[in-house]
């Protein structure tokens, strides 16, 4: 009798991810003109999902447990993740647009939009997945539209489109393999198949192929370039973007991760590509003078370090990873305003200077050093990746000791060290345990390539503040604020492809370009 | 007409010397833009108050494309909606001597206004509509980063730093950046900045012979460069302005027109044949300098006067005799629009004067807050500080601990930004974010005025004589009516808004951008002390025994006051009536502004709950209208204007002819807060006509630069100044009508005169028509207009005969 309440609530809980998409799709077209009852019903629908998801984390079930929909831990923490941005950034939109002539259509595209990333998350079947996020990435131009008379909103729109379907090129490649190959695409049957291959090998063709299709999809330098520039459509848009659909690149690696396991390479180029944008973004992040394209190479390089940690098969704390940026950036975006106060309030009680702290560093270098060195001597795979990652998060707590405020200080400099590391240790032990020992990673030569990287980005960093006008800074900062010269030759691709008259702002003289909030006229 | 010269041929062009005093004149022209966190209205046109406004403008519209007007459409519907009278309309064509029949007029089209091609850049861009990027948003993006970068004040953690100043730094960096050529698909083009001169100078010199540009236009030509990028020009103005009044000179604006010079001989040289260059010479040689339009502005005089006009006839009606009996409460509050309905709202209590004066109540203040190691301003963009405040903390509370926690946030900043640290950050405590999350979202936020809490201001360092010397000045600017009443109320006010850069706009632009509870507080305290009282009835300027002065808020987005420093010497009693007037008085405001607010027919719980949840929701774009359809300026006595519903349109000034024999305090308010006001008037006014060049764009684009320089409206670009449209405009329509100031002034006409005849810039505002002008005469009717030629007009006769043939 129990087991039959039991089997009864998991088929209604599954009901609800199968029939919440749709509802919402109906509800937002039918609404589309009225913004209220849309929003509230976009409300309803992450209540019901993100409820229902949180039981099911709860532990009602888990594992696959039916072929058509998954309900397990990695597709319920995404339910519940996008359910609640989606709330959130829905509750948001409704007055930040008020009176915005298209914020009817935009609520629609936005339901549309949470709708496709939760049937890509629940599906069961390779092709709906890919299918679902080709659809997410057609909803997610038409909001980048929002102001669709900008040219900059064009622009980095189009470019946008280009990357995305050309990754989307590559994953129906991937799926039409698979299914010649296997002869199936419901993922359960799928990934047993990939698993219990006796050539695994194989799979590399179709690892490689998702590999560069997530690359593509994650901003990854040098196409990472329409993440930069989407700040041409409302703060909510790019709150969404950053924080619940870049990251999906990362819940399909973690579905698919099987694959990579048998593809050593793609696991390499994952690495190889994502400590280099993780290198990278950081660097030019530095140099960012306004907040939201600051934060926008900030998602490029922490995107960077959860393809690392694919990459390296930390599975459990990609997925902690993707989960923490999600939140922290939407967070970051939709309170992007408050950056002036907040720089005010700083610049009105700064620190006093504090001489370059050589001794400390020496420390903590050596203390990364032995972490690095432990996990390396440890035969198991799995602690040399911790130990690389662990050592990355030490040597960033620099700045805590870097920073001025004297001995009263030094209470609450170090209260934060703890918190930090307190908190780092729990989570990557919970989140670890939480998806265990999925990292195959053959080659310990692959470690030294995110190794290198960040104990490069590390020295840049201390030496540009041992000498902020050495000749490494000069050097450097004219490039890195250049990003690298990475992004143009898109741009110009982007601009030819699209290259009808009339869409530059040259019309017009000199001034900002049109907006759609109202229609202000020039005189004629 | 000259024969052109074929530029790269022309004999050698303008030297060091025409450069500098070009670029001198036209920096002057350039109107400052305040950071963020002083964000106080400017007019951005008072660099050109020196022409009338309609030429003004339409020298703009030459420059850079400026729309000195609404458009056609826009007064037609004005028309259309009854905004613009036919009355009115009618008056203002016979006075510009049209003898056409109404409709013909409203059926009057005029001639586009082109926009100009001074720079060569323009004109080319608008050859080639095809060619995207363009040059002109090229330059802009290119300048907008190297400039942010600059000046950056907090944001970047990595900031440039050069000893060739501003372009020595663009040039350095532009010729390392190989990108910008693969963008504009122009190679070579870092190597031909790379080229360039290695000061400004340099480059002015010689793109000046390139061009072929003649020495009397230079001026035009330097304006032109600096216009192209308003906002960034204001910020060097800016920098130009405090460096001014430190006695000292910034290099700024020269630099930054010398970088977009470059860009100009740059563009021309890589893309331009010998022949382009040769028509556009030609063209703009031959090209008459259009005028003003001028059938716009007799629409806008109209759009004005049918304004003024109900205003004018409640103005001559009898006005109830001031009542001499001791009043049980005076109130003195900002000058501010938004003071008006609060004002009236209270009058309604018997018993209650209020009064107007500027927000920072004459005390030329600066402040350190709790939370911080500097001073801040406290006073108008105008003045400079002469006073100094601290917070002070109340028992219990230390300055110390305050400090560090802001110290603390510092420190998490910087770990937040730094290279390694952003990794770390997320993976330790970023799912700690679900919590501001949903905090920010039930509009929860904790602000930094919790940490203010606890410390209240005080003066530093001033000798009693000097005290009791800036109590009389304040209380003679004040000109408070006598005898006073036993509670006076100094009303300060300020604007709680949640996530949004442009929150000091909001606050009292007399107190620099800041909130007034400080100049409250300061002055009640001064004014409640014994020894400066006692003092003060030896000069003759008694307060009677029992007045005690007490600070108070106004709080402009809930209508609600704050009350500070209560006397324990005044009862209870008091206390409780006092609040419920306030109360009331708040509510009554609350459901006056309800329809504004979209929320018409609401109860006055909703109302209230509504208000408040505007100071802290996070995702409001309108927390309030703040100055918008401000319209006019009257200086008098209240008695003149108690009786009027102004519906917060009107800055309103105490002024009392009578006590004023000197004219001081004539001349006082007619050279601080009628500019101020027409600061503020302009402000709107300007990003209403042309908010792509003189506004902020839309609210929900913008991007805030360089820690508090300023606003992108997107990716990048040009800093954006002047309102945001949704300050503006709600969806549907303008809730800001661009009115120039009218201003009333209880005083004869020829005392006006005379201080117009002393202050010069004050009679240009008049004169050259950014302002109207109005004499009230002491009795009832007597109401006088200033021309422009200097002559005053009784303003009855104008509108009567005008009535008589509409009628």
């Amino acid at each position: 009798m129990a087991f039959d309440l039991f089997n009864v609530t998991v088929q209604s809980l599954l009901l609800i991810w199968l029939v919440v998409p749709l509802l919402l799709l109906a509800g937002g077209w039918l609404l589309r003109t009225r913004v209220r009852p849309a929003i509230h019903l976009g409300l309803l629908g992450c209540a019901l999902v993100g409820g229902s998801a949180v039981l099911v984390l709860a532990g009602l079930l888990d594992g696959p447990s039916a072929s058509v929909i998954l309900a397990d831990r990695l597709s319920a923490a995404l339910m519940v993740l996008t359910a609640f941005i989606g709330a959130v950034i829905l509750q948001y939109s409704r007055r930040y647009l008020a009176g915005q002539a298209r914020q009817g259509v935009y609520v629609q595209q936005l339901l549309a939009t949470l709708a496709t990333v939760w049937l890509m998350v629940g599906s069961g079947h390779l092709l709906v997945m890919v299918l679902a996020w080709m659809a997410n990435d057609g909803l997610v131009h038409r909001l980048l539209l929002f102001f669709d008379r900008r040219p900059a909103a064009l622009l980095a729109a189009r470019k946008r489109l280009l990357v995305a379907g050309l990754a989307n090129v590559l994953l129906l490649g991937m799926v039409f393999w698979l299914y010649q190959h296997y002869g199936t695409l419901s993922l359960p049957a799928l990934l047993d198949a990939v698993q219990h291959a006796a050539h695994p090998e194989v799979v590399l063709g179709p690892a490689l192929l998702l590999v560069l299709a997530v690359i593509l999809k994650t901003a990854q330098l040098p196409t990472h370039g329409w993440i930069l520039q989407v700040m041409e459509a409302p703060t909510p848009v790019s709150a969404l973007l950053h924080a619940g659909i870049i990251n999906m690149g990362g819940y399909v690696l973690l579905r698919l991760s099987p694959l990579l396991d048998a593809a050593p390479a793609a696991q390499g180029l994952l690495v190889a590509v994502g400590t280099l944008t993780a290198v990278g973004a950081a660097l030019v992040m530095l140099t960012r003078i306004s907040v939201k394209v600051m934060l926008a190479w900030s998602t490029c390089a922490q995107m960077g370090l959860m393809l690392v940690e694919i990459g390296l098969g930390a599975y459990g704390l990609a997925l902690l990873h993707l989960l923490a940026h999600a939140l922290y950036k939407a967070h970051a975006f939709l309170s992007a305003g408050r950056t002036a106060a907040f720089i005010t309030g700083v610049r009105n009680a700064p620190l006093s200077p504090q001489p370059f702290p050589a001794g400390t560093l020496f420390w903590m270098v050596l203390a990364g050093l032995a972490l690095l060195l432990g996990g390396w001597l440890a035969s198991d795979r799995d602690q040399q990746v911790m130990g690389l990652l662990g050592w990355v998060f030490v040597v960033g707590l620099w700045p805590w000791l870097q920073q001025g405020g004297g001995v009263a200080s030094a209470g609450r400099r170090w209260g934060a060290v703890l918190v930090l590391c307190g908190s780092y240790a729990v989570l990557h032990a919970g989140f670890a345990s939480l998806w265990p020992g999925a990292a195959h990673v053959r080659s310990g030569l692959v470690l030294l390539v995110p190794a290198l990287g960040f104990a490069l980005l590390f020295w840049i960093q201390v030496r540009l503040a041992a000498a902020p006008q050495g000749a490494l800074a000069r050097w450097l900062y004219p490039r890195a604020f250049a990003g690298f010269y990475l992004d143009e030759s898109l741009t110009r691709l982007t601009l030819w492809l699209w290259r009808q008259p009339g869409l530059s702002q040259a019309a017009q003289p000199a001034g900002s370009p049109p907006h759609s909030l109202v229609a202000v006229k020039e005189p004629s | 007409m000259n024969t052109p010269v074929p530029p790269s041929l022309s004999l050698p062009g303008p030297g060091p010397e025409a450069w500098q005093r070009a670029t001198a004149a036209a920096s002057r022209r350039v109107a400052p833009l305040w950071p963020l966190d002083q964000w106080i209205a400017v007019n951005p046109w008072w660099g050109f108050v020196d022409q009338p406004l309609p030429d003004a403008t339409a020298w703009l519209n030459r420059l850079n494309g400026t729309c000195g007007t609404l458009s056609l459409d826009a007064y037609r519907q004005a028309f259309q909606q009854g905004k613009i009278t036919p009355a009115a309309l009618q008056t203002v064509l016979r006075r510009r001597g049209r003898t056409e029949p109404l409709q013909t007029f409203v059926d009057l089209d005029v001639p586009a206004a082109a926009g100009g091609d001074v720079l060569w850049t323009t004109w080319w861009s608008r050859r080639q509509p095809a060619a995207n990027p363009s040059w002109a948003e090229l330059i802009q993006h290119n300048m907008g980063q190297y400039c942010a970068a600059w000046f950056d004040r907090g944001q970047a953690l990595w900031t440039p730093e050069s000893d060739q100043g501003l372009y020595g730094f663009w040039r350095h960096s532009t010729a390392h950046d190989h990108g910008l050529a693969l963008w504009a698909g122009v190679p070579g083009l870092a190597d031909r900045v790379a080229r360039l001169p290695e000061d400004g100078a340099g480059v002015m010199v010689q793109a000046g012979a390139f061009f072929g540009l003649a020495e009397a236009d230079l001026e035009d030509y330097a304006l032109a460069l600096l216009l192209s990028l308003p906002g960034w020009a204001s910020w060097c103005a800016y920098l130009a302005w405090q460096a001014d009044r430190a006695g000292q000179e910034d290099p700024h604006l020269r630099e930054l027109l010398a970088i977009r010079l470059a860009w100009e001989w740059v563009a021309a040289e890589v893309v331009a044949t010998p022949e382009q260059l040769q028509q556009w010479c030609q063209q703009r040689q031959n090209q008459p300098p259009a005028g003003p339009v001028e059938a716009l502005w007799i629409w806008q005089e109209a759009l004005e006067l049918s304004w003024q006009q109900p205003v004018h006839q409640a103005l001559q009606q009898p006005f109830p005799e001031a009542s001499s009996a001791r009043p049980l409460l005076d109130a003195v509050f900002c000058i501010d629009v938004r003071s008006e309905r609060l004002r009236r709202a209270l009058e309604q209590q018997a018993g209650v004067r209020t009064h107007g004066f500027a927000g920072f109540f004459g005390l030329p203040l600066q402040y350190q807050p709790a939370t911080a190691t500097q001073f801040r301003p406290q006073l108008p963009g105008l003045l400079q500080p002469a006073l100094s405040a601290q917070a002070v903390p109340e028992p219990g509370r230390r300055k110390e601990t305050v400090l560090q926690s802001v110290q603390q946030a510092q420190r998490w900043k910087t770990y937040r930004q730094s290279a390694l640290g952003g990794f770390g950050l997320v993976e330790s405590l970023g799912l700690g974010a679900a919590w501001s999350l949903l905090r920010d979202t039930l509009g929860q936020s904790s602000s930094t005025d919790r940490l203010e809490a606890g410390f209240r201001p005080q003066l530093q360092a001033l000798s009693l004589a000097d005290a009791v010397d800036l109590a009389a000045r304040v209380l003679a600017g004040m000109g408070l009516p006598e005898p006073l009443a036993p509670l006076v109320l100094l009303v300060g006010h300020a604007s709680h808004t949640a996530n949004n850069p442009h929150a000091a706009g909001l606050n009292c632009g007399a107190c620099g951008g800041q909130s007034g509870e400080v100049n409250a507080r300061i002055l009640a305290e001064l004014l409640n002390r014994p020894e400066v009282r006692a003092q003060l009835r030896q000069r003759g300027r008694a307060i009677p025994e029992d007045t005690r002065f007490v600070a108070a808020l106004h709080e402009t987005v809930t209508d609600e006051f704050q009350l500070f420093d209560w006397p324990e010497s005044v009862g209870p009693g008091v206390r409780q009536s006092l609040d419920g007037w306030l109360r009331a008085a708040s509510a009554q405001v609350r459901r006056e502004r309800a329809p504004l607010l979209g929320l018409a027919g609401q109860s006055d719980q909703a109302l209230w709950r509504d208000c408040v949840r505007r100071t802290r929701d996070w995702s409001e774009v309108r927390p309030e209208w703040g100055l918008a359809n401000n319209a006019g300026f009257i200086a008098a006595s209240r008695q003149r204007t108690r009786h009027l519903n102004l519906q917060g349109r009107c800055f309103l000034h105490n002024y009392d002819h009578a006590r004023d024999p000197g004219l001081h305090t004539l001349a006082l308010i007619l050279t601080a807060p009628m500019v101020v006001a027409h600061w503020i008037n302009f402000q709107y006014y300007a990003s209403t006509v042309d908010n792509r060049r003189w506004g902020s764009g839309d609210k929900t684009l913008h991007n805030v630069v360089g820690g508090n320089l300023g606003v992108f409206e997107g990716n990048g670009g040009d800093l954006r100044s002047g309102l945001s449209l949704q300050s503006l405009h709600d969806g549907h329509d303008w809730q800001h009508m661009p009115l120039r100031l009218s201003v009333w002034v209880e005083a004869p006409p020829a005392d006006i005169d005379t201080i117009l005849a002393r202050h010069a810039s004050v009679r240009q505002l008049v004169e050259h028509q950014w302002l109207h002008l109005f004499a009230l005469g002491e009795g009832t009717g007597q109401l006088w207009q200033r021309r422009a030629q200097g002559s005053w007009v009784a303003v009855g006769t104008d509108f009567s005969d005008s009535m008589t043939s509409e009628a």
